[in-house]
């Protein structure tokens, strides 16, 4: 990178980092540290949540995503604005009325300790294990840009989120993630002028996108019902429901972001908004991938994207050779495919479909010979260092954008990556300590410590959280796609957390250790499920949803039936 | 444990009551599913 973008780099950062440190000063008690006094308008809200779920990960994997597989990941928010209207009716007044600090407070009201516990429990291992591969993500910006051990961005990364945290809590999360989500928004606007600018001058946008849609990469909707398949129409409005209701219904990394408005109708239209913005917000997002698609079609693109990788091969005196003979095939075929696939573009214009079905069949053959190379690159990064990630689509944007964009406009957008991890990862260390201190520290250990105190427990309680998710980061490079990995996590544990949840709205029978018993059933049976690879992943979280309810319903029916009567 | 009342004493914003923010909301969402089925045909 350029002086002007390390510049660029570091004054945005900083300005940002310096604003939430200033606007959160003279915070006394955990109500201002872990719910910013509860004074946030609507839109201070919105954009929170919003930040809070768009991490470095929508900006780097999102875009690698539509790189490889296309736009069909945008049916995964399709079930979000539905849960957006169920939580305003539901959720939300019921937390403000009760006054709680956390989402699973409330469980003992209802139940029990231990149910409030076990599901504070599942929400730690779930949020810890995300927050560190949220560290992960924008290491792997750091390594890149600065050619240096992912270990070493890691703990570099990992550690400025940890002071930021620490120091200023959620009102330092809250006020400089409206600055962040602002400068996002502007950045990936200036990414995506640029990437049609970029695109050669006899290929105009429409066409590039029609190239790319001939190559299956503008596949946005898919109404087949198909519970193996990934990303359709039904496994996103209802899958995708589910999850996004447990989500930001039970999250306590979402619940802590909407408790801080100033009323109920303040958190509601603020998650309103939310509904409306995201989906949007999404698709643009994944257009930039499908961009970045088109200018690689009329550009060679890297054998492999992650260049750590790919130099560490080329200084190896064991493999140098053989890389370095694929990827002269590789380049040589990659030429052969950018005429073909100019001559697809030039056939765009013609009325003819079997001479364009025929251009399209050339352009794909070569494809699925450079997709022979890349197989044969990877093994060979893979056997030169087995920790190497075999999967790149992670670097794809960062490499087009570091390799590209002109000078000033790569620091931003390197800034805006850092910004949208800083927010997220914040968030998730805030959320982490909230429910540490409220729901095991202040609950189990320490019942009448002073505000003085608790507040120093939060402090520690970030430390020693941002401490274990560096841990978890240091290990994430085998996850692949880093989108789908953090949702696959999630969708492990949701689904359990929102069905206990539901049983304590609306199922007034059902006991605490009826919930318990059905909530552990339930998460073994997930597990299994995901182990066995029964349905894709979104499908999780309505089996667990409805496996919570109806275990319950079931064990409580038979307690009630055949249980010893008291006397 | 029996549920408290809750009082929702907020002016709703712009609308009259919440339900019209939530048709909005599906509204949008049907035009989204719309837009994104003619893209995917026009591309296909």
């Amino acid at each position: 990178m350029s002086r002007i973008d390390w510049s660029v780099l570091f004054i945005t950062i900083a300005a940002i980092v310096i604003y939430g440190i200033w606007k959160s000063r003279g915070q006394k008690n955990i109500q201002s540290f872990l719910l910013a006094d509860q004074q946030l308008p609507w839109y201070s809200v919105c954009l929170s949540v919003m930040a809070t779920q768009a991490s470095a990960i929508t900006f780097l994997s999102a875009p690698g995503q539509a790189f490889s597989d296309g736009m069909r990941f945008i049916q995964f928010y399709f079930g979000l604005p539905l849960a957006m209207i169920v939580l305003s009716i539901t959720f939300i007044p019921i937390y403000h009325r009760l006054k709680v600090y956390t989402a699973y407070e409330f469980l003992e009201q209802r139940f029990d300790a231990k149910t409030r516990s076990l599901t504070a429990f599942l929400f730690l291992l779930q949020r810890g294990l995300s927050t560190g591969i949220t560290i992960y993500a924008p290491s792997i910006v750091l390594s890149h840009i600065l050619e240096i051990d992912i270990r070493y961005a890691i703990f570099m990364i990992g550690g400025l989120v940890i002071l930021y945290t620490v120091y200023g809590g959620t009102k330092a999360v809250s006020y400089t993630q409206m600055f962040q989500m602002a400068i996002i928004f502007s950045g990936l606007l200036v990414a995506a002028a640029m990437v049609v600018a970029l695109l050669p001058e006899k290929v105009s946008f429409i066409n590039a996108l029609k190239v790319s849609g001939k190559l299956e990469r503008l596949n946005i909707l898919d109404f087949k019902w198909d519970l193996n398949n990934k990303y359709n129409f039904w496994s996103g409005l209802i899958g995708g429901f589910f999850l996004q209701l447990s989500y930001f219904g039970t999250d306590q990394s979402q619940v802590g972001r909407y408790l801080t408005g100033s009323s109920v109708a303040q958190s509601r239209l603020g998650l309103i908004m939310n509904g409306l913005v995201k989906i949007p917000m999404q698709f643009f997002i994944l257009m930039i991938g499908v961009l970045v698609f088109s200018f690689y079609q009329f550009h060679e693109a890297p054998i492999y994207f992650n260049k750590a990788q790919v130099k560490k091969v080329l200084e190896s005196p064991e493999h140098a050779e053989s890389f370095k003979e694929i990827n002269t095939n590789y380049e040589s075929v990659y030429q052969a495919k950018i005429t073909a696939t100019q001559e697809l573009s030039a056939a765009l214009e013609q009325n003819n479909q079997q001479v364009l079905d025929q251009k399209v069949s050339v352009v794909k053959a070569k494809e699925a010979e450079l997709q022979t190379y890349r197989k044969q690159a990877i093994e060979i990064i893979s056997k030169n260092d087995p920790l190497a990630d075999k999967n790149d689509s992670n670097y794809v944007f960062l490499s087009f954008v570091t390799s590209f964009l002109p000078v000033g406009l790569v620091g931003l957008l390197i800034a805006i990556i850092f910004l949208a991890s800083m927010g997220s990862t914040a968030s998730g260390l805030n959320s982490l300590a909230s429910t540490s201190v409220v729901d095991i520290y202040k609950r189990w250990l320490n019942k009448d410590g002073s505000e003085k105190h608790y507040l120093l427990i939060s402090r520690l309680s970030t430390v020693l959280w941002g401490v274990l998710c560096i841990v978890v980061a240091l290990n994430a490079s085998k996850l692949g796609n880093l989108l789908e990995a953090v949702n696959i996590l999630g969708s492990l544990f949701y689904g359990t957390i929102l069905g206990i949840f539901l049983v304590a709205f609306y199922m007034k029978s059902i006991s605490g250790n009826v919930v318990f018993i059905a909530a552990i059933i339930t998460q073994a049976i997930i597990f299994h499920f995901y182990n066995i690879d029964v349905v894709s992943y979104l499908w999780l979280n309505v089996i667990g949803c409805l496996s919570v309810m109806l275990i319950s319903a079931i064990i409580q029916l038979g307690w009630n039936n055949f249980a010893p009567e008291k006397k | 444990m029996k549920e408290p009342k809750v009082e929702v004493n907020d002016q709703v914003p712009v609308f009259k009551s919440w339900n019209s923010w939530y048709l909005l909301t599906i509204l949008l969402l049907v035009i989204q599913v719309v837009l994104y089925f003619l893209i995917t045909k026009f591309f296909e």
